[in-house]
């Protein structure tokens, strides 16, 4: 910041009072919000966060990662086997919890450097395709793990009250959205976007593009491995099946598309109606809502290519346009 | 033996996205639709699963022109960007995955399914086989080879070849590029749906979610084979169903994983795939 004036406008002022707003709202809602709702306030905190993790690498650089769930998963197995051993069992030394998810990121970090050096070299579908099979791929390896090396395809966890998850989670989360809103604003989150526009301009204008976008990938797969880790908390009991469901993959892309991706706020509405709307009708009628989400999306895809946000947005300088 | 059933499921794909440009990942669940296609006329009439291959043929062929016609061409008509059209169609393909799956579950049910028959096994060359799995093999074998032979040698197929190559160019010739994108996408959607069928004769675990299953194995063939190649898919689709199965028998949990290896070894010598262009 130095040597740069701050400009405040009254729009920014105004957004940094709604995210104070809503961050003393999340903060206070246990004391006043039940089991149930709070249940899934912290379902919506963690989809959010997902898909700012998604949206930062692969809306930002057009490389559709449906990978989410393999360092999602990662974060949340490698954290349900820690507490398993330390806790239960007393074989390993037990951590802070805060150390635990914090390793558990970097695990992820770690693991996705390997798929994201060889993968980030082919263009669109084909990472698309190397990234969604590496889900179930992790799925496979855990799998293996568990019921071979452990003994049983469950894994126990020991339970947590519903605050201490839902704080671990909100906390989790916050850190999250802040680390990726300072790198999105940064010198880095731009290489990423000239990757996006033009990936060969950026080559020419000296952005180390596999080195970023490597980087981009981890990072992002870092953040999905920090919420698997927290989410942890939320079982009691888990297995490969359920830490790696193809829907920790699908959704984070359908809830940003949703929102739109051409701005950081914008998946992160578009996550919370979805998360939200799922959680109340998805509960009574599920294949149903199913089915009209699946309609829903699809008339996104046809009519609403920037999402609602952008749809609504556009539509309301239209009007006062015409007006 | 059952890699010539991947072989099929793989061609399939190949040819919607060979031609269309358009990644079905909704692909697993046309199989699913075939599937239970099959399950619903032998199990509420019992009529011979293979002759029920010839309905899921006709559903899925129309359910292909109308998903094309209706989805997709707007879709494509409508893009600027190659990026821009994967963004769309996958949000689309997502779309179609919700709906099919919830439609089938809704209506059938999540309680696995599968039809018996011919269950017995027959010795060939010495090796015990299920006879099932002896005709699914020689049906995918059949069937993929009709297709190659429509591809190579009709109009339809040779106009099919030059909107893959250059849709423009293919417009300028005279060639109705939309009436071809909804030939390929429905030839597709009926090698899925018989496919589908044939699966749902080995199997009996099959439910309205294991279509990702089988979709994800279709696009690691599509990708390990090369986009819009033919032969690729084939070979491929054997090569990824041989080491499926071997893994398959002795950890079944490994299957996936290592065929995901198997991939990411290959994309390192050759990024676009074995007979990739």
């Amino acid at each position: 910041m130095r040597g740069r004036k701050l400009n405040l406008t009254a729009q920014h002022v105004l957004l940094i009072a709604i995210a104070a707003v809503i961050i003393v709202f999340l903060a206070f809602a246990p004391f006043f919000l039940g089991y149930y709702y709070l249940s899934i306030l912290r379902d919506t905190i963690m989809w959010a966060a997902l898909v700012i993790s998604w949206f930062f690498f692969s809306s930002l650089t057009g490389y559709i990662s449906l990978g989410s769930a393999a360092f999602f998963g990662t974060g949340l197995y490698f954290t349900a086997i820690y507490l398993n051993f330390s806790v239960l069992e007393g074989r390993w030394p037990v951590l802070p919890f805060p150390v635990v998810i914090l390793l558990a990121g970097l695990i992820s970090f770690g693991f996705a450097l390997i798929p994201g050096l060889i993968t980030l070299r082919l263009r669109g579908i084909y990472f698309a395709i190397a990234t969604f099979a590496l889900g179930t791929a992790c799925e496979g390896i855990f799998d293996y793990y568990v019921t071979r090396v452990m003994g049983t395809y469950y894994t126990l966890i020991p339970p947590f009250d519903s605050e201490t998850t839902y704080y671990t989670i909100l906390a989790t989360a916050l850190a999250v959205f802040l680390l990726i809103f300072i790198l999105y604003k940064s010198k880095f989150g731009f290489a990423l976007r000239t990757i996006g526009e033009n990936e060969e301009a950026a080559v020419h204008l000296g952005v180390n593009t596999n080195m970023v976008k490597t980087l981009g990938f981890a990072i992002s797969a870092m953040c999905m491995g920090f919420i698997g880790s927290s989410y942890t908390t939320v079982f009691t009991v888990t297995g490969p099946r359920i830490a790696f469901d193809v829907s920790y993959s699908l959704l984070p892309p359908i809830m940003a598309m949703f929102g739109g991706i051409g701005a950081f706020y914008e998946p992160i509405i578009g996550s919370v109606v979805l998360s939200l709307l799922w959680h109340f009708l998805g509960v009574t009628l599920v294949h149903y809502f199913l089915i009209i989400i699946g309609i829903i999306v699809i008339i996104i895809a046809m009519f609403m290519p920037e999402g609602i946000i952008g749809f609504i947005k556009r539509n309301i300088v239209k009007l006062t346009e015409r007006s | 033996m059952l890699g010539a059933l991947y072989a099929l499921i793989a061609v399939g794909l190949n040819i919607q996205y060979g031609v269309t440009r358009i990644l079905n990942l909704a692909y697993g669940e046309l199989l699913m639709i075939g599937a239970y296609i099959t399950y619903s006329f032998f199990d509420s009439y019992g009529i011979n699963p293979l002759v029920t291959l010839i309905m899921s043929g006709l559903v899925a062929s129309i359910l292909g022109i109308i998903i094309q016609l209706l989805i997709f061409r707007r879709i494509i008509s409508q893009s600027r960007s190659a990026m821009e059209l994967e963004f769309k169609s996958l949000l689309a393909c997502f779309g179609l995955i919700f709906i099919i799956q919830n439609t089938l579950a809704q209506t059938f049910g999540t309680t696995p399914i599968g039809v018996p028959y011919l269950r017995e096994g027959i010795d060939i060359l010495g090796q015990k086989f299920e006879l099932n799995k002896v005709v699914a093999a020689a049906m995918s074998v059949a069937i993929s080879a009709i297709m190659y032979i429509f591809i190579r040698f009709t109009r339809w197929g040779m106009a099919m070849r030059a909107t893959a190559e250059e849709p423009t160019g293919a417009q300028l010739v005279g060639i109705n590029v939309l009436k071809i994108h909804a030939i390929s996408f429905s030839l597709g959607c009926i090698a899925a749906a018989l496919a589908g069928s044939m699966l749902c004769m080995i199997y009996s675990n099959l439910d309205p979610y294991s279509g990702t299953r089988y979709g994800l194995i279709a696009l690691m063939i599509l990708v390990l084979g090369g986009r819009g190649s033919f032969i690729g898919s084939a070979v491929g689709g054997l090569i990824v169903g041989y080491t499926y199965y071997a893994f398959l028998r002795i950890t079944p949990s490994l299957a996936i994983p290592a065929v995901y290896i198997l991939l990411i070894l290959i994309l390192l010598v050759k990024p676009k795939g074995l007979f990739g262009r």
